[in-house]
């Protein structure tokens, strides 16, 4: 022991951590992520002021180290960490290195690509059912080129608003933007394909999905309950309105480039306008060609000036990390925190989030070091102060984490076979979620007791982790069963399910039967709400 | 072991039992028996007269909701309903199926169709339905969720809505039961959520053998009949919802409990074919479509609430005539065993059944005698559940070409099943898209003459 109190072990580790961290930090690419971080810091202790100052602290406990390791990484590279690093962060846990992992996280790529999922799902919810399922690859690993290339979201955003026709790319401006994003991924048309091309449909996507902003009802006849009147909802589309060539030339030198629209069933017709009742105007020329109205609806949606885009980004993320919305909806339950609590939390994020220039890795940095993402989510026994939500894992981080825990890498475009990601993807659509009715089909169950996950990743010729636990005869019976319960369940196994698991005949010292009994450990664990949750 | 009838449905009351009796004394009246049968006890006595006036005493519902179970034939790829239920033998788009009586008077449907024939006063035909989608995909989805697609509304079918409305929750087997779907997909709980979802047998199968729920059956050697291994997972599952009590671990936990709990023979033996008798299995066809409607009258024994049954091959733009023939065969056994033992086992008043596609095909045969997609008109068909009496529904023009009287839309065929099963069709939803959704689309009308 040192004469701190440390084993040397301890110690040599303790020392290996912080001198990664400083290697980091004084990267020079870092500078900026520092910055970021700081700012990050910053707002997630204001948030917590907010949420905290009115309640007692010590009725709402945080989570443990494995529970928090376990926990971001699920929702930051929606995977369960490998043993030996699960283990790792769980023996040098402190504020100082959650924030150092919290950190490592969201910069890694794997992040871009889980934030791209959640995107994908929050602004195009309706590739998530057939038919436009097909358009959920494209879009997702575009998105994911653009956050993990570092690109703002609003202009990720206003390039999926903005989207040209096919036709339209012979142009010669298509052309001149074509070269100057020569290198990225064409933007995907999932906006346009999976509205059908109607401008209505288009024009309650964005508001709705982008700002939050429920225009839909309003379709048909005035909304019955909230503000919005069928002419501003047309009005709106109006924007999503193609031009034909005849109407593209007269608005080339009209004052107002976009479209006018008839209300079905009527005999109104309304000339393009904002429902927040603003004039539109340019800063230089105004747009120009058959999409103009949509263009410009798009840039409009990126600015600065428009507070819904922030808001709805930074609501939806809430929800996500956080298991809550900040804003209950008709869609989604009231929140646990005081509505005026929340509202204030929302003013914050939002205006810490533009002021960062709408940087997701700074979004992500913030939510996830707040203490209210750090709460426990188990019951104490009293039943005072918040808890943290209990959130069902999607086929995705189920699928990843399986592999993860079997001792498999995760599975990547660019390395693996085609059946491979076929398959992945298969199983990852039939084990879907339902968020608004969280539970599972006989069906998804079976899979796991009995059928396609049992047999991928409970098989003892064929399970990496098992196969090599068998293998170490210089490790005791409990510690491999230990190293099972890290793989698996990111965390130490408890007495009391030692002598569970001897009571069953599955911690025995028997050597020839390691191999079936350490798979049949495998097998309950997956099986387990624990493992299937993000608690 | 044939389970015992369950008066679970609706937690059975007096007036539903009173209520099933009257309304078997009139299937009786409808079932051929000679008049004088009529006279004794049943027919004309006091005992339909009370159990009349106890069925009646309550709410619309009540008058209306006779059947709770469903059973859907689905004939896919758009059956020509020109070559089964309204042929037009008198016109160059008749084609050479010619058309046979039935025991209902002015009832005539294909030769090809002969035992179906003799339970016609068991069914009604509804010659009208129209709709303008072509497409599979798109006609299916109409047809089977009574809404045309729209972006980002993940709608149930019909099977979810039902099971949804009239199946308790924590029965041992699923409420919605999917024989034969040609492909992953096919059918949907949408936005009702997994406990609507159908438990999928035989999904691509080809052959009756293949009617089998996926992973139901567990090796010797599987974890799942370990009794250590599953009291071992049932004890975490029960320390976990203890430290972290919440909807959503309760769910799970239960979710896997009841996944188990479908694996044990009483649940699994549903599924069993091999316990029904030769001849029985002889009498329903030993292909897959009659195998899968006889496990479907075995799960609607043990009071499954909605069971589809596909019978696949109805796209016929080639050799319509030779394909439809072989498949009308197919169906004519199966769909009259269906009625039959349905019947004989006192389920056929409780049980309606729907036969149909996504649409019908083109009247005027094409160069490779096929006949290709045609939604301008096509037919269905509707037996038992006391709403198949004998009805004639609707006319199509003498060319088969277009509906000529009643016309009516694959909704209102949707909120008319509803409304024979209990349940009201304008009761909304909540969508995934926040918006409250209707079973059935708001212009939806009841067909006259069904109810």
């Amino acid at each position: 022991m040192t004469s701190l109190g440390l084993s040397r072990a301890s110690l040599i580790r303790w020392v290996l951590f912080q001198a990664v961290a400083v290697m980091h930090a004084m990267s020079p690419s870092s500078a900026q992520s520092l910055a970021s971080t700081d700012a990050a810091l910053r707002t997630a202790r204001q948030i917590d002021q907010l949420v905290f100052h009115t309640s007692d602290e010590s009725h709402s406990p945080s989570c443990d180290a494995s529970t928090f390791h376990r926990r971001v990484h699920l929702d930051a590279v929606g995977r369960i960490a490998s043993a030996s690093v699960a283990r790792e962060y769980a023996r040098s846990d402190s504020p100082a290195t959650r924030r150092i992992v919290i950190d490592r996280l969201v910069e890694s790529a794997a992040c871009g690509e889980r934030t791209a999922q959640l995107l994908r799902e929050m602004w195009f919810p309706q590739t998530s059912v057939p038919p436009h399922r097909y358009l959920i690859a494209d879009t997702e690993r575009w998105i994911a080129e653009q956050l993990i290339g570092g690109r703002p979201l609003n202009e990720v955003a206003r390039e999926l608003i903005a989207v040209p026709y096919a036709g339209y790319e012979r142009s010669a401006e298509i052309r001149e933007h074509a070269e100057a994003s020569e290198g990225r991924s064409a933007v995907p048309r999932v906006l346009i394909a999976s509205n059908q091309y109607q401008a209505a449909r288009m024009a309650a996507n964005v508001t709705g999905d982008f700002l939050g902003i429920d225009l839909s009802c309003a379709q048909c006849h005035d909304h019955p309950f909230q503000r919005w009147t069928q002419d501003e909802f047309w009005a709106t589309a109006a924007f999503f309105q193609r031009l034909d060539a005849r109407r593209v030339e007269e608005a080339e030198t009209s004052r107002t480039p976009f479209a006018s629209i008839q209300i079905p069933e009527t005999q109104r017709v309304v000339q393009a306008a904002l429902f927040t009742g603003r004039s539109v105007h340019f800063e230089k020329t105004p747009p120009q060609g058959p999409d103009a109205g949509r263009q410009w609806f798009a840039s409009w949606v990126a600015g600065c000036e428009n507070p819904f885009f922030a808001r709805q980004t930074v609501s939806k993320f809430w929800h996500a990390l956080i298991g809550e919305p900040l804003v209950a909806s008709s869609a989604s339950p009231a929140a646990s925190i005081d509505p005026s609590v929340a509202a204030n939390v929302l003013d914050r994020l939002s205006d810490a989030f533009v002021e960062q220039q709408f940087d997701h890795r700074f979004l992500l940095r913030c939510i996830l070091s707040t203490r209210v993402y750090q709460l426990s989510s188990q019951h104490r026994g009293d039943s005072t102060g918040m808890r943290g939500q209990l959130r069902e894992l999607d086929g995705e981080q189920l699928f990843d984490s399986l592999r993860v825990a079997s001792g498999e890498g995760v599975l990547r475009n660019d390395l693996d076979t085609n059946d491979e990601l076929h398959q992945r993807s298969l199983l990852c659509e039939r084990l879907q979620v339902d968020r608004s009715h969280p539970s599972r089909t006989i069906g998804q169950s079976l899979m796991f007791l009995n059928g396609e996950v049992a047999e991928a990743f409970c098989d003892a010729e064929q399970n990496a982790t098992v196969r090599a636990l068998a293998e170490a005869r210089f490790m005791s019976e409990q510690e491999c069963v230990a190293a099972l319960y890290w793989s698996v369940l990111n965390r130490s196994v408890r007495p009391d399910e030692i002598d569970a698991l001897r009571q069953a005949g599955l911690l025995v010292e028997d050597p020839p039967t390691r191999a079936d009994r350490y798979a049949r450990v495998f097998w309950v664990l997956v099986n387990t709400t624990e493992f299937n949750t993000n608690y | 072991m044939r389970p015992k009838q369950s008066f679970r449905r609706r937690g059975d009351t007096r007036r539903n039992t009173l209520r099933t009796m009257a309304l078997s004394a009139g299937a009786l009246s409808g079932a051929g028996l000679p008049a004088g049968a009529l006279s004794v006890g049943f027919g004309n006595g006091w005992l339909p007269a009370l159990a009349n006036h106890a069925a009646h005493a309550g709410t619309i519902d009540a008058e209306r909701s006779v059947a709770n179970r469903v059973v859907l034939l689905w004939l896919n790829g758009g059956p020509a309903t020109i070559d089964l239920w309204d042929l037009k033998p008198r016109h160059a788009n008749g084609g050479p199926f010619r058309e046979i009586m039935t025991r209902t008077p002015g009832t005539r449907i294909s030769e090809h169709l002969p035992q179906l024939a003799r339970w016609s006063e068991q069914m009604a035909i509804i010659r009208s339905l129209s709709s303008k989608e072509g497409d599979h995909s798109r006609a299916g989805h109409l047809t089977r969720r009574g809404y045309v697609p729209q972006a980002g509304i993940d709608f149930p079918d019909l099977g979810a809505l039902v099971t949804n409305e009239l199946y308790p929750p924590d029965e041992l087997l699923p409420g919605y039961v999917c024989i034969a779907a040609p492909r992953s997909g096919f059918s949907s709980n949408g936005f009702l959520g997994p406990k609507c979802a159908p438990m999928r047998v035989g999904q691509g199968a080809r052959s009756a053998a293949d009617l089998v729920v996926p992973n139901l059956v567990a090796g010797p050697n599987a974890a799942v009949n370990d009794a250590e291994s599953l009291a071992l997972l049932e004890r975490m599952n029960r320390q976990f919802v203890d430290r972290h009590p919440s909807e959503i671990a309760t769910r799970y936990s239960a979710a896997t409990q009841k996944a188990i709990a479908a694996m044990t023979p009483e649940a699994a033996g549903a599924f069993d074919l091999s316990e029904e008798p030769e001849k029985t299995r002889r009498r329903y066809g030993e292909g897959l479509f009659g195998q899968g409607c006889l496990l479907a009258r075995r799960l609607l024994e043990r009071d499954v609430c909605f069971v589809e049954v596909t019978l696949d091959g109805w796209d016929t733009h080639s050799d319509n005539f030779n394909r439809v023939k072989e498949l009308s065969l197919r169906l004519d056994t199966a769909f009259s065993a269906l009625l039959e033992d349905l019947q004989h086992r006192g389920l056929l008043s409780s049980t309606l059944v729907i036969c149909m596609g996504e649409f019908g095909r083109t009247p005027k045969i094409n160069p490779n005698s096929g006949r290709d997609h045609w939604p301008g008109v096509w037919s269905a068909v509707v037996a038992g559940g006391q709403l198949g009496r004998g009805q004639l529904i609707g006319e199509s023009s003498h060319d088969g070409t277009a509906v000529e009287t009643q016309p009516y839309a694959a909704a209102d065929l949707i909120a008319t099943v509803c409304r024979g099963v209990g349940i009201d069709p304008m009761k909304q939803n909540d969508s995934n898209v926040g918006r409250p959704i209707r079973i059935a689309d708001p212009s939806a009308k009841l067909i006259d003459g069904l109810l």
